[in-house]
Protein backbone atom coordinates (compact mmCIF):
# COMPACT_ATOMS: atom_id res chain seq x y z
CA UNK A 1 0.00 0.00 0.00
CA UNK A 2 2.89 2.62 0.94
CA UNK A 3 4.89 1.74 -2.20
CA UNK A 4 1.55 2.29 -3.81
CA UNK A 5 1.12 5.88 -2.46
CA UNK A 6 4.67 6.58 -2.91
CA UNK A 7 4.41 6.21 -6.79
CA UNK A 8 1.53 7.93 -7.00
CA UNK A 9 3.13 10.79 -5.37
CA UNK A 10 6.32 10.32 -7.72
CA UNK A 11 4.06 10.50 -10.81
CA UNK A 12 2.13 13.62 -9.39
CA UNK A 13 5.50 15.39 -8.90
CA UNK A 14 6.62 14.14 -12.41
CA UNK A 15 3.17 15.67 -13.98
CA UNK A 16 3.96 18.67 -12.01
CA UNK A 17 7.47 19.33 -13.73
CA UNK A 18 5.99 18.17 -17.06
CA UNK A 19 3.75 21.24 -16.58
CA UNK A 20 5.96 23.68 -15.47
CA UNK A 21 8.55 22.69 -18.43
CA UNK A 22 6.10 22.71 -21.19
CA UNK A 23 3.50 25.32 -20.58
CA UNK A 24 0.98 23.00 -20.74
CA UNK A 25 -0.40 23.52 -24.34
CA UNK A 26 -1.56 21.49 -27.16
CA UNK A 27 -0.92 17.97 -28.22
CA UNK A 28 1.53 19.57 -30.66
CA UNK A 29 2.53 18.54 -33.48
CA UNK A 30 5.87 16.92 -35.15
CA UNK A 31 8.91 19.16 -35.81
CA UNK A 32 12.60 19.13 -35.90
CA UNK A 33 13.23 22.05 -34.07
CA UNK A 34 12.41 20.49 -30.45
CA UNK A 35 15.04 18.31 -30.49
CA UNK A 36 17.55 20.62 -28.42
CA UNK A 37 19.36 17.64 -26.94
CA UNK A 38 20.76 16.28 -29.98
CA UNK A 39 24.31 16.50 -29.01
CA UNK A 40 23.39 14.57 -26.00
CA UNK A 41 20.77 11.86 -27.82
CA UNK A 42 23.08 10.84 -30.70
CA UNK A 43 25.61 9.52 -28.73
CA UNK A 44 23.46 7.49 -26.09
CA UNK A 45 21.10 6.44 -29.49
CA UNK A 46 24.82 5.11 -30.21
CA UNK A 47 25.74 2.97 -27.16
CA UNK A 48 22.20 1.65 -27.44
CA UNK A 49 22.36 0.10 -30.68
CA UNK A 50 25.99 -1.28 -29.55
CA UNK A 51 24.22 -2.90 -26.56
CA UNK A 52 21.29 -4.29 -28.57
CA UNK A 53 23.05 -5.47 -31.33
CA UNK A 54 25.54 -7.37 -28.78
CA UNK A 55 22.86 -8.42 -26.25
CA UNK A 56 19.28 -8.22 -27.31
CA UNK A 57 19.05 -8.47 -31.03
CA UNK A 58 21.12 -12.27 -31.01
CA UNK A 59 18.24 -13.13 -28.14
CA UNK A 60 16.03 -11.85 -30.24
CA UNK A 61 16.63 -13.59 -33.58
CA UNK A 62 17.63 -17.08 -32.13
CA UNK A 63 13.95 -16.84 -30.44
CA UNK A 64 12.13 -15.56 -33.82
CA UNK A 65 14.08 -18.42 -35.33
CA UNK A 66 13.57 -21.21 -32.84
CA UNK A 67 9.95 -20.63 -31.53
CA UNK A 68 7.22 -21.86 -34.12
CA UNK A 69 5.11 -18.70 -35.35
CA UNK A 70 2.10 -19.76 -33.12
CA UNK A 71 3.87 -20.49 -30.10
CA UNK A 72 5.35 -16.99 -30.31
CA UNK A 73 1.65 -15.39 -31.44
CA UNK A 74 0.61 -17.00 -27.59
CA UNK A 75 3.02 -15.56 -26.10
CA UNK A 76 2.41 -12.01 -27.71
CA UNK A 77 -0.98 -12.50 -26.72
CA UNK A 78 -0.41 -12.94 -23.10
CA UNK A 79 1.87 -9.86 -22.59
CA UNK A 80 -0.93 -7.74 -25.33
CA UNK A 81 -3.30 -8.71 -22.15
CA UNK A 82 -1.01 -7.89 -19.14
CA UNK A 83 -1.55 -4.36 -20.86
CA UNK A 84 -5.14 -3.70 -21.04
CA UNK A 85 -5.63 -2.52 -17.64
CA UNK A 86 -3.13 -0.29 -18.63
CA UNK A 87 -5.12 1.10 -21.48
CA UNK A 88 -8.41 0.77 -19.84
CA UNK A 89 -7.03 3.39 -17.18
CA UNK A 90 -6.09 5.27 -19.12
CA UNK A 91 -9.43 5.15 -21.71
CA UNK A 92 -11.66 6.29 -18.05
CA UNK A 93 -8.41 9.03 -18.02
CA UNK A 94 -9.78 10.14 -21.38
CA UNK A 95 -13.09 9.41 -21.16
CA UNK A 96 -13.70 7.04 -23.31
CA UNK A 97 -15.69 4.98 -20.99
CA UNK A 98 -17.61 2.97 -23.54
CA UNK A 99 -14.36 1.34 -24.92
CA UNK A 100 -13.10 1.05 -21.44
CA UNK A 101 -16.06 -0.68 -20.85
CA UNK A 102 -16.02 -2.76 -24.34
CA UNK A 103 -11.88 -3.23 -23.40
CA UNK A 104 -12.97 -4.06 -19.55
CA UNK A 105 -15.28 -7.11 -21.73
CA UNK A 106 -12.58 -8.08 -23.23
CA UNK A 107 -9.75 -8.32 -20.99
CA UNK A 108 -11.59 -10.48 -18.97
CA UNK A 109 -13.21 -12.85 -21.82
CA UNK A 110 -9.38 -13.10 -22.66
CA UNK A 111 -8.14 -13.89 -19.19
CA UNK A 112 -10.65 -16.40 -18.65
CA UNK A 113 -12.02 -18.32 -21.26
CA UNK A 114 -8.85 -17.34 -23.63
CA UNK A 115 -6.43 -19.25 -20.63
CA UNK A 116 -4.73 -16.14 -19.17
CA UNK A 117 -4.94 -14.24 -22.44
CA UNK A 118 -2.52 -16.73 -24.38
CA UNK A 119 -5.22 -17.12 -26.43
CA UNK A 120 -7.03 -13.71 -27.98
CA UNK A 121 -10.94 -14.91 -27.98
CA UNK A 122 -12.30 -11.43 -27.87
CA UNK A 123 -10.75 -10.01 -31.56
CA UNK A 124 -12.56 -12.97 -33.27
CA UNK A 125 -15.97 -11.79 -31.27
CA UNK A 126 -15.79 -7.97 -32.58
CA UNK A 127 -14.00 -6.53 -29.20
CA UNK A 128 -10.60 -5.33 -31.02
CA UNK A 129 -7.42 -4.23 -29.05
CA UNK A 130 -7.02 -0.84 -28.25
CA UNK A 131 -3.55 0.73 -26.87
CA UNK A 132 -3.78 3.46 -24.81
CA UNK A 133 -0.84 4.83 -22.43
CA UNK A 134 0.00 7.33 -20.15
CA UNK A 135 1.65 9.44 -22.45
CA UNK A 136 -1.71 9.63 -24.80
CA UNK A 137 -3.54 10.43 -21.56
CA UNK A 138 -1.09 13.62 -20.98
CA UNK A 139 -1.56 14.55 -24.55
CA UNK A 140 -5.61 14.56 -24.85
CA UNK A 141 -5.29 16.66 -21.43
CA UNK A 142 -3.39 19.49 -23.16
CA UNK A 143 0.54 18.66 -22.51
CA UNK A 144 3.04 19.30 -24.46
CA UNK A 145 4.81 16.87 -26.75
CA UNK A 146 8.41 18.42 -24.78
CA UNK A 147 11.94 17.74 -26.66
CA UNK A 148 12.74 14.30 -27.84
CA UNK A 149 14.77 12.00 -25.47
CA UNK A 150 16.79 8.85 -26.06
CA UNK A 151 17.00 6.86 -22.86
CA UNK A 152 19.86 4.72 -21.83
CA UNK A 153 18.72 0.74 -22.43
CA UNK A 154 14.98 2.05 -23.10
CA UNK A 155 15.65 4.02 -26.16
CA UNK A 156 13.17 7.20 -27.86
CA UNK A 157 10.72 8.79 -25.80
CA UNK A 158 9.66 12.92 -25.36
CA UNK A 159 9.65 14.12 -22.24
CA UNK A 160 5.45 13.39 -22.41
CA UNK A 161 5.81 10.56 -22.59
CA UNK A 162 8.84 9.46 -20.22
CA UNK A 163 6.69 8.62 -17.17
CA UNK A 164 4.38 5.96 -19.86
CA UNK A 165 7.97 4.68 -20.36
CA UNK A 166 8.34 3.99 -16.79
CA UNK A 167 4.73 2.98 -16.26
CA UNK A 168 4.19 1.00 -19.32
CA UNK A 169 7.53 -1.24 -19.13
CA UNK A 170 7.18 -4.59 -20.46
CA UNK A 171 9.10 -5.82 -17.65
CA UNK A 172 6.80 -4.84 -15.18
CA UNK A 173 8.48 -3.49 -12.52
CA UNK A 174 7.47 -0.23 -12.44
CA UNK A 175 3.52 -0.11 -12.59
CA UNK A 176 0.63 -0.83 -10.70
CA UNK A 177 -1.30 -1.61 -14.14
CA UNK A 178 0.36 -4.11 -14.90
CA UNK A 179 -0.91 -7.13 -13.37
CA UNK A 180 2.78 -8.66 -13.26
CA UNK A 181 3.73 -6.12 -10.29
CA UNK A 182 1.31 -7.62 -7.73
CA UNK A 183 3.70 -11.30 -8.36
CA UNK A 184 5.01 -11.77 -4.98
CA UNK A 185 7.31 -14.86 -6.34
CA UNK A 186 10.25 -13.51 -7.78
CA UNK A 187 11.17 -16.69 -9.52
CA UNK A 188 7.99 -16.71 -11.68
CA UNK A 189 8.35 -12.39 -12.02
CA UNK A 190 12.00 -12.34 -13.33
CA UNK A 191 11.75 -14.95 -16.18
CA UNK A 192 8.64 -13.86 -17.30
CA UNK A 193 9.39 -9.92 -17.60
CA UNK A 194 12.67 -11.17 -19.19
CA UNK A 195 10.13 -12.98 -21.38
CA UNK A 196 8.37 -9.94 -22.16
CA UNK A 197 11.55 -7.70 -23.15
CA UNK A 198 12.65 -10.09 -25.40
CA UNK A 199 8.84 -10.49 -27.13
CA UNK A 200 8.36 -7.02 -27.29
CA UNK A 201 12.28 -6.73 -29.38
CA UNK A 202 11.04 -9.38 -31.53
CA UNK A 203 8.12 -7.56 -32.45
CA UNK A 204 9.94 -5.08 -33.57
CA UNK A 205 12.44 -6.82 -35.65
CA UNK A 206 9.94 -6.24 -39.32
CA UNK A 207 10.21 -1.98 -37.58
CA UNK A 208 13.75 -2.21 -37.44
CA UNK A 209 14.22 -3.55 -40.89
CA UNK A 210 12.11 -1.20 -42.38
CA UNK A 211 14.21 1.86 -40.41
CA UNK A 212 17.22 -0.27 -41.86
CA UNK A 213 15.93 -0.19 -45.49
CA UNK A 214 14.76 3.67 -45.68
CA UNK A 215 16.46 5.74 -43.22
CA UNK A 216 19.29 7.96 -44.49
CA UNK A 217 20.30 9.02 -41.07
CA UNK A 218 19.07 6.61 -38.76
CA UNK A 219 18.72 8.84 -35.46
CA UNK A 220 16.75 11.44 -37.30
CA UNK A 221 14.30 8.98 -38.85
CA UNK A 222 13.51 6.97 -35.65
CA UNK A 223 12.91 10.45 -34.04
CA UNK A 224 10.49 11.32 -36.55
CA UNK A 225 9.07 8.10 -37.27
CA UNK A 226 8.62 7.88 -33.55
CA UNK A 227 6.78 11.53 -32.95
CA UNK A 228 4.43 10.76 -36.03
CA UNK A 229 3.58 7.48 -34.47
CA UNK A 230 2.69 8.73 -31.56
CA UNK A 231 0.44 11.60 -33.18
CA UNK A 232 -1.31 8.36 -34.87
CA UNK A 233 -1.90 6.99 -31.34
CA UNK A 234 -3.17 10.07 -29.94
CA UNK A 235 -5.39 10.98 -32.57
CA UNK A 236 -6.40 6.50 -32.52
CA UNK A 237 -5.70 6.34 -35.98
CA UNK A 238 -6.78 9.53 -37.63
CA UNK A 239 -4.26 12.12 -37.14
CA UNK A 240 -3.96 15.93 -39.28
CA UNK A 241 -2.49 14.86 -42.42
CA UNK A 242 1.06 16.76 -42.34
CA UNK A 243 0.78 20.51 -43.87
CA UNK A 244 4.15 20.46 -45.11
CA UNK A 245 2.86 20.88 -48.56
CA UNK A 246 1.03 24.06 -47.19
CA UNK A 247 3.36 26.92 -47.40
CA UNK A 248 5.92 25.93 -50.71
CA UNK A 249 3.68 23.49 -52.64
CA UNK A 250 2.12 25.10 -55.64
CA UNK A 251 5.17 27.45 -56.79
CA UNK A 252 5.29 26.95 -60.58
CA UNK A 253 8.73 28.77 -60.47
CA UNK A 254 10.12 25.84 -58.04
CA UNK A 255 9.15 23.00 -60.32
CA UNK A 256 11.89 21.18 -62.55
CA UNK A 257 11.25 20.66 -65.49
CA UNK A 258 12.22 16.42 -65.60
CA UNK A 259 11.89 15.65 -69.08
CA UNK A 260 14.44 13.47 -70.15
CA UNK A 261 15.74 12.95 -66.86
CA UNK A 262 14.75 9.22 -66.11
CA UNK A 263 15.00 8.16 -70.17
CA UNK A 264 17.38 6.20 -69.39
CA UNK A 265 15.99 4.20 -66.70
CA UNK A 266 12.74 3.91 -68.49
CA UNK B 1 -40.38 2.68 -85.74
CA UNK B 2 -39.27 2.92 -82.42
CA UNK B 3 -41.84 5.87 -81.66
CA UNK B 4 -44.56 3.31 -82.34
CA UNK B 5 -42.72 0.83 -79.45
CA UNK B 6 -43.17 3.86 -77.00
CA UNK B 7 -46.47 4.28 -77.19
CA UNK B 8 -46.19 6.94 -74.19
CA UNK B 9 -43.87 8.91 -75.64
CA UNK B 10 -45.88 9.35 -78.89
CA UNK B 11 -48.18 11.32 -77.08
CA UNK B 12 -45.64 13.51 -75.53
CA UNK B 13 -45.19 14.00 -79.60
CA UNK B 14 -42.05 16.08 -81.12
CA UNK B 15 -41.26 17.92 -77.79
CA UNK B 16 -41.57 15.02 -75.90
CA UNK B 17 -39.00 13.13 -78.39
CA UNK B 18 -36.54 15.66 -77.78
CA UNK B 19 -37.04 15.89 -73.86
CA UNK B 20 -36.68 12.06 -73.81
CA UNK B 21 -33.31 12.11 -76.37
CA UNK B 22 -32.36 14.87 -73.62
CA UNK B 23 -32.50 12.72 -70.50
CA UNK B 24 -30.70 9.47 -72.14
CA UNK B 25 -28.08 11.72 -73.34
CA UNK B 26 -27.74 13.79 -69.97
CA UNK B 27 -28.24 10.04 -67.82
CA UNK B 28 -25.46 8.52 -70.32
CA UNK B 29 -23.01 11.10 -69.80
CA UNK B 30 -23.52 11.76 -65.84
CA UNK B 31 -22.89 7.65 -65.62
CA UNK B 32 -19.96 7.79 -67.93
CA UNK B 33 -21.13 4.94 -69.81
CA UNK B 34 -20.56 4.17 -73.46
CA UNK B 35 -17.18 5.23 -74.63
CA UNK B 36 -15.75 6.44 -71.64
CA UNK B 37 -15.66 2.87 -70.88
CA UNK B 38 -13.55 1.38 -73.64
CA UNK B 39 -11.00 4.28 -74.10
CA UNK B 40 -8.97 5.89 -71.12
CA UNK B 41 -8.85 9.21 -70.46
CA UNK B 42 -5.76 10.91 -71.25
CA UNK B 43 -5.12 11.97 -67.36
CA UNK B 44 -6.82 9.75 -65.14
CA UNK B 45 -8.22 10.58 -61.57
CA UNK B 46 -6.17 10.45 -58.94
CA UNK B 47 -8.16 7.01 -57.69
CA UNK B 48 -6.99 5.52 -61.13
CA UNK B 49 -2.95 6.72 -60.24
CA UNK B 50 -3.21 5.19 -56.85
CA UNK B 51 -4.85 1.96 -58.21
CA UNK B 52 -2.29 1.76 -60.89
CA UNK B 53 0.27 1.91 -58.89
CA UNK B 54 -0.81 -0.80 -56.04
CA UNK B 55 -1.88 -3.22 -59.00
CA UNK B 56 2.04 -2.79 -59.69
CA UNK B 57 3.32 -3.62 -57.04
CA UNK B 58 0.81 -6.65 -55.87
CA UNK B 59 2.08 -7.72 -59.48
CA UNK B 60 5.56 -7.51 -58.74
CA UNK B 61 5.39 -8.82 -55.52
CA UNK B 62 4.31 -12.30 -56.77
CA UNK B 63 6.87 -12.88 -59.16
CA UNK B 64 9.27 -10.91 -56.85
CA UNK B 65 11.44 -13.64 -55.42
CA UNK B 66 11.82 -15.20 -59.16
CA UNK B 67 12.65 -11.71 -60.25
CA UNK B 68 15.35 -10.69 -57.57
CA UNK B 69 15.82 -7.61 -56.08
CA UNK B 70 17.02 -5.70 -59.88
CA UNK B 71 14.03 -7.80 -61.27
CA UNK B 72 11.38 -5.76 -59.16
CA UNK B 73 13.63 -2.61 -59.76
CA UNK B 74 13.37 -2.78 -63.34
CA UNK B 75 9.41 -3.36 -63.33
CA UNK B 76 8.97 -0.85 -60.20
CA UNK B 77 10.95 2.33 -62.16
CA UNK B 78 8.35 2.82 -64.93
CA UNK B 79 5.71 2.09 -62.63
CA UNK B 80 6.90 5.25 -60.32
CA UNK B 81 8.12 7.55 -62.85
CA UNK B 82 4.20 7.48 -64.40
CA UNK B 83 2.53 7.54 -60.91
CA UNK B 84 4.61 10.37 -58.76
CA UNK B 85 5.67 13.65 -59.13
CA UNK B 86 9.12 13.21 -58.49
CA UNK B 87 10.68 16.99 -59.20
CA UNK B 88 8.42 18.12 -56.61
CA UNK B 89 8.83 15.60 -54.09
CA UNK B 90 12.74 15.73 -53.80
CA UNK B 91 12.04 19.96 -53.61
CA UNK B 92 10.22 19.75 -50.94
CA UNK B 93 12.57 17.75 -49.15
CA UNK B 94 15.13 19.97 -48.88
CA UNK B 95 13.06 22.31 -48.39
CA UNK B 96 12.47 26.02 -50.69
CA UNK B 97 15.20 28.50 -49.31
CA UNK B 98 17.69 25.03 -50.28
CA UNK B 99 16.29 24.23 -53.69
CA UNK B 100 16.19 27.81 -54.72
CA UNK B 101 20.32 27.79 -53.90
CA UNK B 102 20.72 24.97 -56.61
CA UNK B 103 22.57 24.86 -59.48
CA UNK B 104 20.46 23.37 -62.35
CA UNK B 105 22.65 20.68 -62.82
CA UNK B 106 22.36 19.73 -58.79
CA UNK B 107 18.99 19.94 -58.86
CA UNK B 108 19.04 17.32 -61.83
CA UNK B 109 21.22 15.56 -60.24
CA UNK B 110 19.47 15.47 -56.73
CA UNK B 111 15.82 14.38 -58.54
CA UNK B 112 17.41 11.55 -60.05
CA UNK B 113 18.97 10.08 -57.19
CA UNK B 114 15.93 10.71 -54.92
CA UNK B 115 13.58 8.93 -57.86
CA UNK B 116 16.32 5.78 -57.47
CA UNK B 117 15.83 6.08 -53.50
CA UNK B 118 12.01 5.69 -53.87
CA UNK B 119 12.60 2.94 -56.43
CA UNK B 120 15.18 1.05 -54.60
CA UNK B 121 12.75 1.31 -51.22
CA UNK B 122 9.72 -0.33 -53.11
CA UNK B 123 11.73 -2.51 -54.31
CA UNK B 124 12.71 -3.76 -50.86
CA UNK B 125 9.50 -3.99 -49.45
CA UNK B 126 7.23 -5.32 -52.00
CA UNK B 127 9.52 -8.00 -52.27
CA UNK B 128 7.08 -11.37 -52.41
CA UNK B 129 3.41 -12.03 -51.98
CA UNK B 130 1.62 -13.54 -49.33
CA UNK B 131 -1.87 -12.60 -50.21
CA UNK B 132 -1.63 -8.94 -49.41
CA UNK B 133 -3.86 -6.80 -50.71
CA UNK B 134 -5.03 -3.09 -51.25
CA UNK B 135 -8.23 -1.95 -50.67
CA UNK B 136 -9.55 1.63 -51.64
CA UNK B 137 -11.55 3.11 -48.59
CA UNK B 138 -12.36 6.91 -49.58
CA UNK B 139 -10.96 9.95 -51.98
CA UNK B 140 -11.26 13.61 -50.49
CA UNK B 141 -10.19 16.92 -51.92
CA UNK B 142 -7.62 19.09 -49.49
CA UNK B 143 -7.56 22.47 -51.52
CA UNK B 144 -8.10 22.76 -55.30
CA UNK B 145 -5.52 21.07 -57.03
CA UNK B 146 -4.30 18.76 -54.43
CA UNK B 147 -6.62 15.17 -53.57
CA UNK B 148 -5.94 12.95 -50.59
CA UNK B 149 -6.81 8.94 -51.82
CA UNK B 150 -7.08 6.38 -48.30
CA UNK B 151 -6.54 3.14 -49.02
CA UNK B 152 -5.51 -0.01 -46.85
CA UNK B 153 -2.67 -2.27 -46.85
CA UNK B 154 -3.54 -5.64 -45.53
CA UNK B 155 -0.49 -7.77 -44.66
CA UNK B 156 -0.43 -11.72 -44.87
CA UNK B 157 -0.94 -12.13 -41.39
CA UNK B 158 -4.58 -9.68 -41.15
CA UNK B 159 -2.51 -6.38 -39.91
CA UNK B 160 -3.95 -3.87 -41.25
CA UNK B 161 -1.97 -0.63 -42.54
CA UNK B 162 -4.07 2.61 -43.34
CA UNK B 163 -2.13 4.37 -46.62
CA UNK B 164 -3.09 7.71 -47.67
CA UNK B 165 -1.65 9.16 -51.14
CA UNK B 166 -1.80 12.74 -51.23
CA UNK B 167 -1.81 13.93 -55.30
CA UNK B 168 -1.33 16.82 -56.95
CA UNK B 169 -3.15 18.20 -60.36
CA UNK B 170 -0.50 19.40 -62.98
CA UNK B 171 -2.48 20.08 -66.03
CA UNK B 172 -5.09 17.53 -65.66
CA UNK B 173 -2.78 15.32 -64.59
CA UNK B 174 -2.64 13.50 -61.08
CA UNK B 175 0.70 12.78 -59.62
CA UNK B 176 1.90 11.10 -56.13
CA UNK B 177 3.33 13.54 -53.85
CA UNK B 178 3.33 12.02 -50.02
CA UNK B 179 2.33 8.94 -48.57
CA UNK B 180 1.38 8.25 -45.44
CA UNK B 181 1.48 4.90 -43.72
CA UNK B 182 -0.24 4.30 -40.51
CA UNK B 183 0.38 8.03 -39.52
CA UNK B 184 3.84 8.08 -40.92
CA UNK B 185 4.40 10.74 -43.89
CA UNK B 186 6.92 9.99 -46.15
CA UNK B 187 7.98 13.31 -47.14
CA UNK B 188 7.98 14.87 -43.67
CA UNK B 189 10.67 11.59 -42.85
CA UNK B 190 13.30 12.32 -45.86
CA UNK B 191 12.67 16.47 -45.08
CA UNK B 192 13.72 16.16 -41.60
CA UNK B 193 16.82 13.82 -42.74
CA UNK B 194 18.08 15.86 -45.79
CA UNK B 195 18.04 19.11 -44.21
CA UNK B 196 19.48 17.40 -41.26
CA UNK B 197 21.95 16.10 -43.38
CA UNK B 198 22.67 19.22 -45.17
CA UNK B 199 22.71 21.39 -42.14
CA UNK B 200 25.58 19.10 -40.96
CA UNK B 201 27.42 18.14 -44.04
CA UNK B 202 26.83 20.35 -46.99
CA UNK B 203 24.68 18.77 -49.77
CA UNK B 204 27.21 17.15 -51.53
CA UNK B 205 27.51 14.97 -48.50
CA UNK B 206 23.93 14.58 -48.90
CA UNK B 207 23.93 13.66 -52.64
CA UNK B 208 27.15 11.21 -51.43
CA UNK B 209 25.18 9.26 -48.88
CA UNK B 210 21.84 8.84 -51.51
CA UNK B 211 24.35 7.32 -53.49
CA UNK B 212 25.35 4.91 -50.72
CA UNK B 213 22.04 4.30 -49.62
CA UNK B 214 21.15 3.23 -52.71
CA UNK B 215 24.21 0.74 -53.47
CA UNK B 216 24.19 -0.55 -50.07
CA UNK B 217 20.00 -1.33 -50.10
CA UNK B 218 21.00 -3.60 -53.78
CA UNK B 219 24.32 -5.33 -52.19
CA UNK B 220 22.52 -6.02 -49.26
CA UNK B 221 19.39 -7.89 -51.41
CA UNK B 222 21.78 -8.99 -53.65
CA UNK B 223 24.16 -11.21 -50.85
CA UNK B 224 20.22 -12.44 -49.21
CA UNK B 225 19.82 -14.02 -52.79
CA UNK B 226 22.55 -16.15 -52.73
Amino acid sequence: MFRLLFRAVTWLLVLASLSAVTGCTTTGTSSASRDPLENLNRPINEINRGLDRIFLRPVAENYAKSIPKPMQSVITNFYRNLGEPKTILNQVLQGKFRIAFEDTVRFVVNTTIGLAGFLDVATPAGLVRHKEDLGQTLAIWGFAEGPYLVLPFLGPTTLRDLPSRFMGSVSGFGTFTNPLFFLDNNGIRYPLSALGMINARVRIIPTLRTVEIAATDRYIYVREAYREDRQFDIFDGNPPLDDLLEDEFMDEDLFLDDEGLFDDLE
Amino acid sequence: MWREDLPALNSFGKVGSYLFLFLVLTTISATGTGADDQEEPEFPPAKTVVKRLQHGLIETMKVGPEIGYDGRFDRITPLVLQTHQLSAMAQLTVGRRTWMELSDADKKGFVRRFALIVVSSYASHFKKYGGEAFEWIREQERRPGQMAVFTEFQKANGEVIPFIYILSDSGGNWRIINITAKGISDLALKRAEYTSIIKRDGFPALLKKLDEKVTETREKHLTEQT
